[in-house]
């Protein structure tokens, strides 16, 4: 027990020793090519002298310590932007209910099965006057008032909320030191699971990990460890929402899908036009039907 | 006397080198079931034309291209432009506070109407005209502080505010928008 103690101890001293010798390395090597290559000019940076710009450090997943190969700028109107929790919660909302459908269908009178006849005349029996075995007051009679599916509680988030919701989840990551770059996730080494596991836990990635990269296929090592580990997760940058932004404990960003995050975010924040974009199906309608074109199913084959 | 009509046609469409109902695979030995996705799509023959690329100058087709980004602001030779606009001069990152200029360039400044008080005289509602001021950084108290002073001394009256200081807004209540965009412009925003 107190030899346990003791080893945490003693690694927790060694990362820290180790750490601040890295730092005072990159802050040495501020001048060299090595770490002014990841420095970067941002596409139209606020002027607001309050806007500080954000940074990361670059680090590799070829070993298990954190070795830090350098600093990089984000973009402050993404990583340093108000933290609007009601924004995000309505992102969140939105994501967990749009694609919510009902299917109970309770049946009416008129649709359950018989019911046609008057079951006993109308007067002079002492007993109610009913028309159809199937009214609603009858057990096994239909329902008057009951739930008629389906029922879909989709809509759309305007456009700018759903782009401030990004911006505010990856603020949040950032802020709470929860989001790092790396600068490579393809074609890594080391696909065993044990390797990950020591990774994550040498650098404090915490419960669950989602990789996102800008190639939508992943390859090497972090395919391997990603199909043996379930709180380890891949996703392209185009399928970054806030709910996965939120629910990993760790968001790991490849140096590519950074580029590509700011990129596609700012491009929308400086859109020409008006920001809540119509979203009419005549103009999907095409695309709707033309969606599954290309689709095979593996078990079924086509009706011949 | 249809399907004889039927066979006729089938027996004279058969002696012809294609079929006419079927692709190649009803003359294969080959059963449909055998292989269902060959049968399911219609064999798709392509005939591709020979292309010639003509150089053609499409300066002029691409201006009138929609813009997909707000493009940056030309230069013009005096300020403000024949529009009243003028673009954020160094003074403005003096002040304890700055106010973000839109995407397009413009002062964020919103005017809304919303419903007030029932006139019990005419019998309609009242209604108010709020200006909101976005996109404040750093302190905002100060930013609604010399904005209402600025406001009061030129109307005369007073004029209601509130501030948003999470969101970086300022609203304004009793004064015209115009005159709230001339004090940003005085300011250097």
């Amino acid at each position: 027990m107190l030899n346990t103690f003791l080893q945490m101890l003693s690694r927790q001293f060694r990362l820290l020793i180790s750490n601040r010798a890295f730092s005072a390395a990159v802050q040495d090597a501020t001048s060299s090519t090595e770490v002014a290559d990841t420095r970067r000019e941002l596409w139209r940076k606020p002027e607001s002298p309050f806007v500080k710009t954000p940074q990361a450090w670059v680090s590799s997943l070829e070993t298990v310590e954190d070795e830090k190969l350098g600093l990089v700028d984000l973009h402050p109107d993404i990583f340093r932007t108000t933290p609007r929790i009601d924004i995000l919660h309505r992102n969140l909302t939105w994501q967990s209910v749009y694609r919510n459908v009902q299917m109970t269908k309770m049946l009416t009178k008129a649709e359950m099965p018989g019911g046609g006849r008057k079951p006993w005349p109308q007067k002079k029996t002492g007993r109610a006057h009913v028309g159809s075995i199937r009214a609603p007051q009858f057990i096994r009679g239909g329902f008057a008032n009951g739930v008629r599916g389906p029922r879909t509680w989709f809509y759309m988030l305007p456009d700018a909320i759903r782009i401030q919701g990004l911006c505010v989840a990856l603020t949040l990551k950032h802020a709470q030191d929860d989001l790092h770059i790396v600068d490579n996730i393809q074609n890594l080494q080391n696909g065993d699971s044990k390797f990950w596991i020591d990774l994550c836990e040498a650098r404090n990635y915490g419960y669950s990990v989602l990789f996102i990269d800008d190639c939508d296929e992943v390859s090497g090592g972090l395919a391997e460890a990603q199909q043996a580990l379930p709180w380890l997760n891949v996703m392209p940058v185009y399928g970054l929402n806030c709910f996965s932004l939120i629910k990993y404990d760790t968001v790991v960003l490849s140096r590519n899908a950074l580029d590509r995050i700011e990129e596609r975010l700012l491009t929308h924040i400086h859109r020409a036009g008006p920001m809540n974009k119509k979203y009419k199906y005549m103009d999907m309608k095409e695309k709707i039907l033309q969606e599954a074109e290309g689709e095979e199913h593996p078990l079924m084959p086509p009706v011949v | 006397m249809l399907s004889s009509t039927m066979r006729c046609l089938i027996s004279r469409t058969a002696c012809r080198s294609q079929s006419y109902f079927s692709t190649s695979s009803v003359k294969n030995t080959e059963k449909i079931w055998e292989n269902p996705w060959k049968h399911a799509i219609p064999e798709k023959t392509k005939t591709f034309a020979t292309v010639e690329e003509v150089p053609v100058d499409w300066s002029f087709v691409e201006r009138l291209m929609p813009i997909e980004v707000v493009p940056d602001v030309p230069k013009h030779d005096s300020y403000p432009t024949p529009s009243g606009w003028t673009p954020p001069t160094a003074a403005g990152k003096t002040h304890s506070y700055y106010v973000r200029r839109r995407p397009d360039h413009l002062l964020p400044l919103y005017l809304e109407r919303k419903r007030d008080l029932l006139n019990e005289k005419t019998l309609d509602f009242d209604y108010v005209e709020l200006v909101t001021v976005r996109n404040v950084d750093g302190d905002v108290f100060a930013c609604e502080h010399d904005l209402r002073t600025y406001l009061e001394e030129q109307l005369g009256h007073s004029v209601a505010s509130h501030v948003d200081e999470l969101k970086g807004r300022i609203k304004v209540k009793g004064a015209p928008r115009s005159l709230i965009e001339q004090f940003f412009y005085s300011k250097g925003f």
